[in-house]
Order: structure tokens, then C-alpha cells, then sequence
């Protein structure tokens, strides 16, 4: 290697700390969940070598697993453009100079911050069918319709668990079309008005588009999110009834550790990565590689 | 700016690197588990120290879901702490490898007829699984407990009733109670584990033992008995036996909190419910247990009511092989067992003793006293079977099949398919 | 202004403006009920249970749930712990993932898109699905049961995220500003430290938020991770003392409000000039 080489590669010297770290904590998990994945294995003791048997299955007969893609899916869709569409009214009441809006900000924004851990607790107890706050509500004001077993029926479990994370994120949303709405110059805007657009029509002709690289980050970060989804689910529902509100990390995580099916999970972890792998090249490709705040 | 940056990342460094030092002069014993709570764990501690003061304990206790990550991932590292909390059945075998014989240590304890002095059906199922010819003691049990009903005594007497012994009894309670707003039965169905208390209960009523041979590939899950278990147990539901939207409530602490408040009149729990009478600060009903009285599951079915309850082993201890120290170990769990450190966990009513004649220093009501005598005298000497089930699928295609069959996912002969299938695999 | 909205309406302006402002407080009121049951139930009498309404109405209110808490549990040490893990691991990935964006985006060098896409590839993956293989890591590093522990892993998982941000906010910059720094003999260090960095607060506030909330609120590695007392991290503790504290609501909530409020705070202090910081990245573009 020479000093020349070393010159003009000198950008190594700048990726070398990411580098080492990566390859310490993740390319070399990714090689031993890889491997595990090949073997019958229960963690702990001897592993028997069964080649891609736990993907057959996986893909062949297993519900659970179907069933944590298929949430997959209604999480993505369901989290990420309601978050995108309240945030943005939310953001852009929120910049128009109302009273108290830079206390409204923090207190849309607080649920962002709170622990997952937190907000499960806190959330079965909004949910609880007897002795819940919305059952209660509903018996005590006729409004029956509030007495729901949100986290108790398979079929609507899952939009009350997507429901709680709406809640949580909406005020990231907010914050980032906040920054975005105030870094806009008043001149385009004022223009418009002047010219006589009604105010939908400018929102959606001039200051939408002008926002596109805070769609795009926010498109990013709940794709990020909807693949690490784990501590609100395991808090609020542990993946039930029955696997209907199954996330691909809760499944992992049941499966490794209180079914003792090590290999199994590294399997549904593969391909996990393989998804996020797909995932993360399509935002950088397709919606175009400059995720970025400002400019 | 950017150096003082630098400056500060480096200082953090250092302090992150150079924080938890301990010293490792004298003999330690690390401790894991995820029952004793930590408070009576330590309250334990403290009692064996005052005998034991060269021995230092390091207790970590978490919950059961946490733990089991914690120890397959300690065990997959090769660094499991000297004592582990074990439940019977899956767990235990999971780390057989990992455990040492404990039979030694107890005969060196409490004599070559050891095992008499424990409630049988401790001594039984902490072999529970073991292949055959391996007639070696893995874990020793700490505490023993049986599965059973609970009833409000104010609700009933304000209600002027006596708990039901059949279907057409708790129906008919069932009616009364939800008239008044109260639960009649309260369960927690989102876990798992009291679903599946309450179908071992149902199936010991259809066809007692049935389910352990089952288990073992001589009767199938699909059979006759099963699916009645199962039906009996969607019925519960739909015929208002337990309260609105069960399925959406934790056992812990939703349930239970209700229970605490007397908004239930009868609830599926354990032996270890004693417990409330110990926590600090207990609401009206959990002080001095002066508020429940324990009852056997009413004979729904008409079959006639099985004599025995089903139990086990609530938490039994055992002494991993990368352990530095085990005599101290041996040491630490005896006297957890039988020794002052027993009598600290005793103390809090956390659980009945697996170890005979262990009794509480002291009773704060009759009803409490009476209580302990049933268990301990009457309930506990006639468990035959177990509450657990052996293999960790079956457990949790069982639990999973109850809850589907419950929301009207699935007919109860779908439910007992599944769990037929997780046995065949 | 304001009072025109009480006394008469002088233009649509201001009932839109009143209509949004009703809008919000109502939408707010909402947004706040379940942080509002988090802060009524801990202060519960202890031995009161709160059956009805989630916990909403209580009869009377005490603090002795919060004395509790901190008489059994070492809410400071748990908290230092906690900043002891966030706060570097926060410097930690600014500071990497800052230098090899800079590279990514500026320099040439062997195999740079390939470091690109391998680092993308991991930006998604969750933690839970790591924990065995990282816990051998740190063991054979001898990291368990430090802060070191927690902190190369969230650095080595922050970083592709940050990476991508940063990446492409400094792919936006003009490319002569750069090259009459090097003309003036700035090496390419000199202009990631001395021009790029100072103006880049826009995209690495993004990027301090988001690695400080993943770090604080992790708890599936922390759990495997930290061993000792002295050493386990906030989140920990609803994990820890549940078992003694879930069937005491109070207690329990207490401990949920005090993991709380520092995220409360350190937010509150920080809020303004996250907002002015995100924004004067979008002026300036």
C-alpha cells in the first residue's frame, strides 16, 4: 500500500470509525443470526444442522408469521399518512400565530418522547373494557359505542394498537412540518395570496410540494419504525389475541426466547432483513436520495 | 466549540470505562430470577446473612418474560449467574445441561430421607420431563401452589350467597352479578398462562389426567373430551360468566386491580394470592386477606367434582455448572428452603412452602390463619397433577387456540386441531 | 388584534384563526388525557385502587407513592445511568457518522458505494432480532455490565440513520465555497471540521433527537446488557420492580412519571432551539 493510495483514498481515514463499528456490531450479528438460522436450535443447548428447513415452514405453515406481514403492511399505510396529514394541519395551524402554539407544539410533541413502555401501560388501561376509561365513558354517557373490545377482538386489535402510535408520532410529524412551514419564505406565500388563491388551494399548489424532502424523511423514519415496532406491542398486547397484532419483531421475540426456537427466529430475522434491506435501497433509489431538513 | 466537543465525548469515555468496579475479595453468589420479588428477595438476603456473613449474595430479579431473555442469552454466552430461578417442565429441561444434581446437596442438608420432608408433589415435579433413566433433581423447590377460585367475601355476604358447585349455580350468580355492575367471574384473559389455569381446571373436570397422556402421544387432543373442555370454556364467555371484554384485560395487574377494588365477585387464581396480605399499603380487602376465601372449581360439567386440585411448583432454584462456588450455592438455596431465609419469604405469604411445616411467624386475621391451614393441611397433600404442561409449543398452541376460540375465531374442535398439530411436530 | 375576535368580527381571518385555536385546544385536551391518567394514578392514595375511568377519579391525592418509590428504587443513580449511556452514545454518532457522511458525499475513495449500501441496509434492522450476537460481542470485549456496553451498540445502530440524513445535507452544498478552501491549502478534514460542520446544526439537531429518544428508551439489550444496580438504566425499572409494584398502581405510576419527566424537560430546554435549528435549515436551502 502505498503513500499515494493512502492519499487518494483518504476518505477510509473518515469511514474507519463507522466502519469498525459496523462491522463489530452488525455485520458480524448479521453473519451469526444468518447461520442460526440453518440450524434447529433452542438456544442454548446442542444445534442440529437442518439446512432451510425453517424457511420452508415459515413460508409453507406458519399463520403467525402471515399474520405479522400482513400487520406489517397495515402499519406502514396506517401510521405513517395519517401521522403525515394531521401533522402537516396540526403544523401549519401551529405556525399561524395563534395563541399559545408554541405550548400546543410541546404538548402534541410530548407523546414522541415517552417510553413505549410507558404508553402500553397507560394504554391498556384507556382500552380495558370493564373499568376502562373509554368503556367507562361510554356506560356513563350513553355513548355505547365507546364500549369496544379494542385490544380484545382479533379483527380490530390491530388498528387500536396502530391507533396508540398514530397518537405518539402525529406530533414528530408536526414538528418536522413546523420546521419546514417556517423555513418556507413569506414572500412565495404572500404572492399567492395576493394573486387571490384560496388558502386549500395554496396549501396544496405551492406550500405541498415545497415540503417534499419532509415527506420524504418522514416516509423514511415510519418505514423505520414500522420494521423496529416491538415495545409497544409486547407492552400493550404481546402480539395477541391470538397473533393479531403480531409484528415480525415480537414473533422474533417469542419465538427465540419463550418458545426456545433460536434457529426458527434467526430465520424470521433473516428475512426481516431481507425486507429492510429491499426497503431501504427503494427510499434511496425510487423517492431519491436526499432525505435531508432543508434544502 | 468543536474541541471542547472532543474534550467532553473523551471524559465520558473514561467514566463509562472505569465506572462499575467491584471488589471480589470474599465469596459471591449471583442470583437470578424473576420471583421472589426483589424486596422479599433481599428481606431473604438479609436473613441468611445474619447467619452467613462471609457469603455475599447479588440478587437480579426482572419479570418472567425479561428473565427468559436474560438467561438464554447468558447461557448462550456461557455466563450464567451460580443460582437460577426455574419453573418445572420446559424451563428446567431447557438448561439440564446447564444445572447440576441438587440430590447431593440435599442429602447433605436434611439427611438420605430428604424427600419426605417436602410436599410430594414438589419432589415429583421437579423431574418433570427429565428423559428417561435420568432420575436426577435439577432444582430444588422453593415454593409450592395449588390453582384454584376465589370468591369476595363482602360481595357474597352483602349478596347473601354461597359459592356455586355447578354450571346452573354460577349461572345463575353470573345473572345476579352482572345486574349489580359487578364481575361475576374477572379474568384477565390476555394472558395466556390464566387461560390456560382455568382450561387445565375444565378438562380435570371432563376427564381428569387425560391432558398428561395427551402430552405424551396416548390420547389425541382432538378427542372427545377435549373439545367438551373447550366448549365448556367458550360458554363461560358467552354466557356472561366472566365479565365484558375479558379478552382484552391483563390478569396482572387490570384484573386484579378491579379485584382489589371489590368490583369482582369470583376470580381464578393460586394459592399464592395469600400474597396481598403482605404488599405495603394494602387497599381494605387485601389486608390481612380478610377480604377472599379460596374455593375448588365448581363442577360445571355434572360430572362430579375431582377431590384433588391441580398445582405444583411455584418456583424451584437450582445451581448452574458455571458456578465458582457451589457449596456457598448449596448453602444459599437450602437456607432459602428450609432455613431463615425461608422463613423471611414465608413471612410475606408469598407462596405455600414446598418444604413441610414451614409456618408464617405470625397471622393477622382468623380468616387468614384458616386459609393457610386449608392449603397446607388439606388442599396441597392431594395434588396429583400438574398445572404446567411439558413441551413450551403445546403451551402455546393450547394458549393460543383458548384465546381463538374465545373471540369466535374458531369452533372448539378447530382450537383442539392446533393444539393436536403443535404435539405432532 | 386579539380582542377584535370577542367583540365583533372584523374578517374571515379571524374566524378561521378562532376556529383553528378551538380546533387545537379540543385535539390537545385529547392528545393529553393519557399522560393527565399517568400523573393522576400516581398520586393515588396508595392504598386506594381506582376501578373506574382507567384511573381518571381518585379520592384525594398523596405524594406517598413517589416517597415509596424513591425509598425502594435508585431513581437517581438509575437516571445518571441513563444519561451516562444517551449522552455519549448521542456525541458518539454525530461525530462518526458526521465524518463518514462527509466522506460519502465528498471524497472518492475504494469501494465507496459499497460502504454506502451495506451501511443502508442495516438502517432498519430492530434491535430485539441482535441481542444474542451482541451479547457475545460484548462479552468477549468485556463490555457487559458497563455503559461501554450500551454505548458502541446504539452508536454502531445509529449511525447508518444519521448517515443518510447527514449525507445528504452536505451533498447540498456549493462546491466552490469548498474549492477555494482548498485553494487557501484547507485539507479535507480542515473543511469537514471548519466549514461544513459549523453550518450543519440544522441536520444534526434532527440527528441528536433521534438518537437521544432511541437511546434513552431502549430496553431489550439494557435488559441483557446491565447486570448490576449501579449500572442499569431508567427504562429498566418498570421491568425491575413490576413484580413488587404492578398490583400497586400508584407506585407503579410513579415510577412511569419519573422516567418521564427528564425526556419532559430535556425536550422543554431544548424545543426552541430545535424548532429555530431545523428552520434555519430550510431557509438556507
Amino acid at each position: 500500500m502505498t503513500r499515494r493510495w493512502l492519499i487518494d483514498n483518504q476518505g477510509l481515514f473518515f469511514m474507519a470509525p463507522a466502519m469498525l463499528l459496523f462491522v463489530v456490531f452488525v455485520l458480524y450479528p448479521i453473519f451469526y443470526i444468518f447461520n442460526a438460522s440453518m440450524y434447529d436450535w433452542d438456544g442454548i443447548n446442542q444445534a442440529v444442522y437442518i439446512g432451510i428447513q425453517n424457511y420452508i415452514e415459515m413460508f409453507t405453515n406458519d399463520r403467525s408469521f402471515g399474520l405479522s406481514i400482513r400487520n406489517s403492511i397495515y402499519w406502514t399505510f396506517l401510521t405513517i399518512f395519517p401521522q403525515m396529514f394531521l401533522g402537516f394541519i396540526l403544523a401549519y395551524i401551529l405556525t399561524s400565530g395563534i395563541p399559545l402554539q408554541n405550548v400546543f407544539r410541546i404538548i402534541f410533541f410530548m407523546p414522541a418522547i415517552i417510553s413505549p413502555v410507558v404508553l402500553g401501560i397507560i394504554w391498556q388501561r384507556i382500552y380495558a373494557p370493564f373499568g376502562g376509561l373509554l368503556a367507562d365513558l361510554g356506560r356513563e354517557t350513553g355513548a355505547l359505542f365507546l364500549i369496544q373490545p379494542y385490544i380484545a377482538d382479533p379483527k380490530i386489535a390491530i388498528f387500536s394498537t396502530i391507533f396508540v402510535n398514530v397518537w405518539q408520532w402525529t406530533g414528530f410529524s408536526m414538528l418536522m412540518y413546523v420546521a419546514g412551514l417556517q423555513g418556507l419564505s413569506q414572500e412565495v406565500l404572500s404572492a399567492a395570496e395576493v394573486d387571490g388563491a384560496g388558502t386549500l388551494q395554496r396549501i396544496i399548489h405551492i406550500v405541498l410540494p415545497l415540503l417534499r424532502h419532509v415527506h420524504l424523511t418522514l416516509i423514511l423514519l415510519g418505514v423505520i419504525g414500522t420494521l423496529q415496532t416491538f415495545a409497544l406491542v409486547f407492552m400493550l398486547t404481546k402480539g395477541g389475541p391470538n397473533h393479531a397484532t403480531e409484528m415480525l419483531p415480537t414473533y422474533i421475540f417469542q419465538k427465540a426466547f419463550t418458545l426456545q426456537s433460536m434457529g426458527y427466529a434467526s430465520a424470521v430475522a433473516v428475512v426481516l432483513l431481507v425486507i429492510a434491506l429491499g426497503a431501504s435501497i427503494f427510499q434511496v433509489r425510487v423517492l431519491g436520495s436526499r432525505f435531508t431538513i432543508g434544502n | 466549540m468543536y474541541k471542547k466537543v472532543f474534550f467532553v465525548v473523551v471524559l465520558l469515555l473514561i467514566l463509562a470505562a472505569v465506572a462499575p468496579v467491584l471488589a471480589q475479595d470474599e465469596v459471591v453468589v449471583r442470583f437470578r430470577s424473576w420471583s421472589p420479588v426483589i424486596n422479599t428477595t433481599n428481606a431473604m438476603i438479609d436473613a441468611f446473612n445474619a447467619e452467613n456473613p462471609d457469603i455475599t449474595i447479588e440478587p437480579d430479579i426482572t419479570n418472567y418474560p425479561e428473565y427468559l431473555v436474560d438467561l438464554q442469552t447468558m447461557a448462550a454466552g456461557g455466563s450464567l449467574p451460580d443460582l437460577i430461578g426455574l419453573e418445572p417442565g420446559a424451563l428446567t429441561q431447557q438448561y439440564r445441561d446447564h444445572l447440576m444434581p441438587m440430590q447431593e446437596c440435599a442429602v447433605a442438608t436434611w439427611g438420605e430421607d430428604w424427600e419426605d420432608q417436602f410436599f410430594p408433589v414438589g419432589i415429583e415435579q421437579a423431574r418433570l420431563g427429565n428423559p428417561e433413566g435420568d432420575d436426577n433433581i435439577y432444582g430444588l423447590p422453593v415454593l409450592v401452589q395449588t390453582i384454584n377460585m376465589w370468591y369476595t367475601v363482602p360481595v357474597f355476604e352483602e349478596a347473601g350467597v354461597e359459592p356455586p358447585t355447578t354450571y346452573d349455580e354460577l349461572k345463575e350468580l353470573a345473572d345476579m352479578f352482572n345486574s349489580q355492575g359487578v364481575a361475576p367471574v374477572m379474568i384477565g384473559a390476555g394472558d395466556g398462562w390464566i387461560r390456560r389455569d382455568v382450561y387445565m381446571q375444565l378438562i380435570h373436570n371432563v376427564a381428569p389426567g387425560l391432558i398428561y397422556e395427551a402430552e405424551d402421544g396416548m390420547a389425541s387432543f382432538t378427542d372427545e373430551p377435549f373439545v367438551e373442555a373447550m366448549t365448556w370454556w367458550q360458554r363461560l364467555f358467552d354466557d356472561g360468566i366472566f365479565q365484558m371484554g375479558a379478552l382484552g384485560m391483563t390478569h396482572y395487574p387490570a384484573a386484579v386491580e378491579q379485584i382489589q377494588a371489590g368490583r369482582a365477585a369470583m376470580f381464578p387464581m393460586g394459592a399464592w394470592w395469600m400474597q396481598q396480605a403482605g404488599n405495603p399499603d394494602p387497599p381494605p380487602l387485601d389486608e390481612n386477606l380478610s377480604g377472599y376465601a379460596p374455593f375448588k372449581f365448581p363442577d360445571v360439567t355434572g360430572m362430579g367434582a375431582p377431590d384433588d386440585l391441580l398445582g405444583g411448583i411455584d418456583v424451584m432454584l437450582g445451581v448452574t455448572r458455571d458456578s465458582a462456588n457451589p457449596e456457598a450455592a448449596c448453602k444459599v438455596i437450602t437456607d432459602f428452603i428450609s432455613g431463615a431465609g425461608a422463613q423471611a419469604l414465608i413471612n410475606t405469604y408469598n407462596d405455600l412452602p414446598a418444604y413441610i411445616g414451614l409456618r408464617p411467624a405470625s397471622f393477622g386475621s382468623e380468616n387468614q390463619e384458616a386459609v393457610w391451614d386449608l392449603f397446607t393441611e388439606d388442599w396441597l397433600a392431594s395434588v396429583q397433577y400438574a398445572r404446567q404442561l411439558k413441551s413450551p409449543d403445546v403451551k402455546q398452541a393450547l394458549e393460543d387456540a383458548l384465546a381463538a376460540v374465545a373471540a369466535g375465531e374458531m369452533t372448539p374442535a378447530e382450537g383442539m386441531q392446533l393444539v393436536q398439530d403443535a404435539n405432532n411436530m | 388584534m386579539r380582542r377584535s375576535v370577542f367583540i365583533g368580527v372584523k374578517s374571515p381571518r379571524h374566524i378561521g384563526k378562532t376556529l383553528a385555536f378551538v380546533f387545537v385546544s379540543i385535539l390537545a385536551l385529547i392528545w393529553l388525557v393519557p399522560i393527565i391518567m399517568m400523573l393522576v394514578v400516581s398520586l393515588m392514595p396508595p392504598d386506594q385502587r381506582a376501578p373506574r375511568f382507567g384511573g381518571m377519579l381518585i379520592k384525594g391525592v398523596s405524594l406517598q407513592n413517589y416517597v415509596t418509590v424513591f425509598a425502594d428504587a435508585e431513581i437517581i443513580q438509575h437516571f445518571v445511568n441513563s444519561m451516562a449511556v444517551t449522552v455519549p452514545s448521542v456525541i458518539l454518532v454525530v461525530l462518526i457518522s458526521s465524518l463518514a457522511a462527509f466522506a460519502l458525499a465528498r471524497l472518492k475513495f475504494f469501494a465507496r458505494d459499497i460502504w454506502f449500501y451495506l451501511l443502508i441496509m442495516t438502517l432498519m434492522l430492530p434491535i430485539p432480532t441482535l441481542v444474542v450476537p451482541i451479547f457475545q460481542i460484548n462479552k468477549a470485549l468485556g463490555l457487559n455490565d458497563s455503559y461501554l456496553g450500551l454505548i458502541l451498540p446504539y452508536t454502531a445502530l445509529g449511525v447508518p440513520f444519521a448517515i443518510v440524513i447527514l449525507r445528504s445535507f452536505f451533498a447540498g452544498f456549493l462546491r466552490e465555497i469548498e474549492e477555494a478552501a482548498i485553494l487557501d491549502g484547507c485539507t479535507p478534514f480542515g473543511i469537514y471540521w471548519r466549514i461544513m460542520m459549523p453550518v450543519s446544526w440544522p441536520a444534526v439537531a434532527v440527528v441528536i433527537i433521534w438518537q437521544f429518544m432511541t437511546s434513552w428508551n431502549e430496553f431489550i439489550l439494557a435488559l441483557v446488557t446491565m447486570n448490576s444496580v449501579e449500572v442499569k438504566p431508567l427504562t429498566l425499572v418498570p421491568l425491575v420492580y413490576s413484580g413488587q409494584f404492578m398490583m400497586r398502581p400508584g407506585p407503579m405510576f410513579a415510577i412511569l412519571t419519573l422516567i418521564t419527566l427528564p425526556v419532559i424537560v430535556v425536550y422543554y430546554l431544548m424545543q426552541r432551539f430545535m424548532v429555530s435549528g431545523l428552520t434555519s435549515g430550510a431557509v438556507r436551502g
